[in-house]
């Protein structure tokens, strides 16, 4: 998705590789998928409101089209016990790629003991205690706007 | 009022889901199957394990599936409207008040934390929904092939998703 909202800057806004990364950037800062938070921001500086929601609207019709088709499908086989061998090994497959993705964000983000230890401590609380990941979240920032803003908290 | 409620709960999944989509996996068996009872754990499992073989967004794919299985495309599409509500908030926000403050120590500070704590979380998420779907040998394999693919391989999410999936059952198939 990326190389394509890449371009759509480059043409219609005239953006350079660094005022897009700018772009990434601040779709990564949000909350939300960072597709659909860049081509909102896109869509807004190419008009507006309108832009924006264009914009979204735009990234999220394939996939609602292509998972609604899946989803007739899916039920159209309920009884076939097919259905049942494909489902558990596509939630064990789902598992392995939740935790790849978790390592690969953690090789990224978890640099530095402070860092490592500010995901350690969330996930205890989260696992073990149950705690609710919103305070989490804001305990982490909270943390982090006291003891990782220091330029050389890596 | 039941599309107001999907709505509303959307839109917090959709505040709450720092760093792509996968933060918001605990959200969804938080709120859509523990607080709401909308879907049982093991369908709303079943719906994010689907999402993913689908391209477009995660958080959107699920939104739209969570609506479809809750009985109507009008859910799918009130859940997907909500989970990206926060989308255009962001774009208006973004370059007049995020712009400047880009490079800032302070901000970057709180989103290392927020980062550094969603992937605890999403970790231990991973965790507790190995213990329900890796049950023996064959599922096992399969997880890991995943896992190899998508992580030491470098496969994006879908091929890797379906690749060991389909490899999977046909093992399931034969063992069990």
């Amino acid at each position: 998705m990326i190389p394509y909202l890449e371009e759509i800057a480059r043409q219609q806004l005239g953006s350079d590789s660094d005022e897009f990364l700018q772009i990434i950037a601040m779709a990564q800062s949000f909350p939300g998928a960072m597709g659909i938070n860049a081509a909102a921001i896109i869509g807004y500086r190419m008009g507006g409101w309108m832009g924006a929601a264009t914009g979204v609207l735009g990234v999220t019709i394939p996939g609602v089209i292509c998972a609604s088709g899946l989803f007739i499908l899916l039920v159209l086989a309920a009884e076939s016990s097919w259905l049942d061998i494909a489902t558990t090994a596509l939630k064990a497959a789902v598992v392995g790629i939740i935790l790849g993705m978790a390592i690969n964000l953690g090789n990224r983000s978890w640099k530095g003991y402070r860092n490592l230890l500010v995901g350690l401590a969330a996930m205890l609380l989260f696992y073990k205690f149950q705690l609710s990941p919103v305070i989490i979240l804001v305990g982490a920032g909270v943390v982090g706007y006291v003891f990782l803003s220091l330029p050389e908290a890596g | 009022m039941l599309y107001l409620t999907l709505y509303l709960q959307f839109l917090k999944i959709g505040l709450l889901g720092f760093g792509g989509g996968y933060m918001m996996i605990p959200l969804f068996f938080m709120d859509i199957v523990d607080r709401y009872n909308w879907l049982s754990y093991e369908e709303m499992f079943n719906i994010i394990a689907v999402a993913q073989t689908v391209p477009g967004t995660f958080a959107t794919n699920t939104a739209t599936l969570v609506g479809l299985k809750m009985g109507s495309i009008g859910y799918g599409l009130v859940a997907v409207l909500g989970v990206v509500t926060p989308a255009l908030l962001i774009a208006y926000l973004a370059d007049r008040y995020v712009r400047p403050y880009l490079g800032s120590p302070s901000l970057q500070g709180v989103l290392k934390g927020i980062t550094a704590a969603v992937i605890g979380i999403i970790l231990a998420t991973g965790l507790r929904m190995m213990h329900s779907a890796v049950i023996d040998g064959p599922t096992m394999i399969t997880g890991l092939l995943a896992f190899v693919l998508f992580y030491s391989r470098r496969w994006n999410v879908a091929a890797a998703t379906i690749s060991a999936a389909l490899a999977g059952a046909v093992l399931i198939y034969f063992v069990c």
